[in-house]
């Protein structure tokens, strides 16, 4: 089973394994990981705070998540559709789950060409 | 807390990977910083130590100079040291502003939830601290008592903080006090902010009531009443007269409170609510 992402407070802690969240947005001081289930899980914790620890739990060649402006990460193997000019961008599995995000239009333009790139190697 | 993982505009995107991890284990320049700050203290405080041991009379002399530096009336330190907890009001008037000013002596402050609080005889101040819904009586923002996450919310972004007792007042939408809070068994609340780095802050709501506020004034924790019914913007500028760097609102109009003087007697001010309010909350030094 893979290493799991395990975030804790002093009050909580989630384990949960990475291919399991789809985005995690945030709110202030909270931070919702939106979860494949459908389940979301709100956190004490920055987005920062989630991105370091995200970071530190990663392995070495493991870099499916994207931060994406402030408020957002995303997890890229959910990514099923971009549109940078309706700051619109899809998380699917296309099968079970579909969440609609919204970002900046540069982002998420920036996004695309990554992913782009990416595809063409 | 400023970090990499912080500093990213909304235009742009980041790989998360374990590299970014490796940077949080060096030591950086800032804390090498405050290495050197620390250390500067420790001197200057061993160097107090040993002037104070080795020359009393220059200490005497000293005394009157600092108390001029002081503006108004400030609540001197108790001699005694012994002394029970207490507060001490001093009135002033500043640029036309009336402001009453108590300060806690010898009382640890906390945060202090339900209706039953202004019963405890032990208390030396209390003041209503969160504002409370009036649609389902819930505490408006986040709001940590004893460590406890107690509610949730980001309406107001001035906070205060007590960690160990030393309270904290600032403005921040995202603040690590609030994580320190949950940690440390502290307590934490949102309220408007008033006063930024001495600077006013605009809020939203007009109209002219009587407003409280907790303010830090050279160095020292302070609570702050207009005498008479003024509007946030005049009430921030009266506490930026008075040389308050720090300052959030407190539940003002007539919300109550009180306070023991040095003797012991005590006052209470405002109006205790006819309905009990389950989360009407106080911050409070005993």
């Amino acid at each position: 089973m893979d290493r799991r992402l395990v975030f804790a407070t002093s009050t909580e802690m989630l384990r949960v394994p990475p291919d399991c969240v789809v985005y995690i947005t945030a709110d202030g001081n909270y931070s919702a990981i939106n979860m494949a289930d459908g389940g979301c899980f709100v956190l004490t914790l920055q987005l920062g705070q989630i991105e370091r620890r995200i970071a530190e739990m990663l392995e070495s060649n493991d870099n499916r998540f994207i931060r994406i402006g402030k408020s957002l990460i995303v997890n890229r193997d959910y990514i099923a559709f971009i549109n940078p000019p309706r700051q619109k961008m899809v998380l699917s599995d296309c099968r079970t789950f579909r969440h609609e995000v919204s970002a900046s239009k540069e982002a998420l333009k920036a996004l695309k060409e990554l992913l782009e790139r990416e595809s063409t190697k | 807390m400023s970090n990499k993982h912080n500093d990213i505009n909304d235009d742009e995107i980041r790989i998360i990977s374990s590299t970014d991890a490796e940077p949080h284990n060096r030591v950086r320049p800032v804390y090498i910083v405050w290495a050197c700050v620390a250390a500067l203290l420790i001197i200057v405080g061993l160097a107090v130590i040993f002037f104070s041991a080795s020359d009393e009379i220059e200490i005497q002399e000293m005394q009157p100079a600092i108390e001029e530096t002081v503006a108004l009336e400030l609540p001197e330190k108790a001699a005694n040291a012994q002394l029970q907890g207490h507060a001490v009001l001093s009135d002033t008037t500043i640029n036309g502003a009336k402001l009453r000013l108590l300060c806690p002596e010898n009382a640890t402050p906390s945060l202090e939830v339900g209706p039953d609080v202004l019963a405890d005889t032990s208390i030396v101040m209390a003041l209503q601290a969160a504002d409370i819904r009036r649609d389902n009586g819930e505490i408006v923002g986040t709001c940590v008592v004893g460590g406890e996450l107690r509610s949730k919310g980001e309406a107001k972004a001035g906070f205060c903080s007590i960690i160990n007792g030393e309270i904290t007042v600032g403005v921040a939408d995202a603040t690590p006090k609030l994580e320190e809070a949950l940690m440390n068994n502290g307590y934490f609340f949102r309220q408007y902010p008033l006063v930024v780095g001495g600077q006013i802050v605009e809020n939203k709501p007009k109209g002219r009531a009587i407003r409280k506020a907790l303010a830090e004034l050279d160095g020292r924790i302070y609570a702050v009443s207009s005498l008479e019914r003024m509007s946030f913007y005049d009430f921030s500028q009266a506490l930026v007269d008075l040389g308050i760097r720090n300052a959030i609102y407190l539940v003002g109009a007539n919300s109550c409170g009180l306070y023991r003087d040095a003797q012991g007697k005590v006052f209470t001010f405002g109006t205790i609510p006819s309905e009990q309010l389950a989360n009407i909350n106080y911050i409070v030094w005993r």
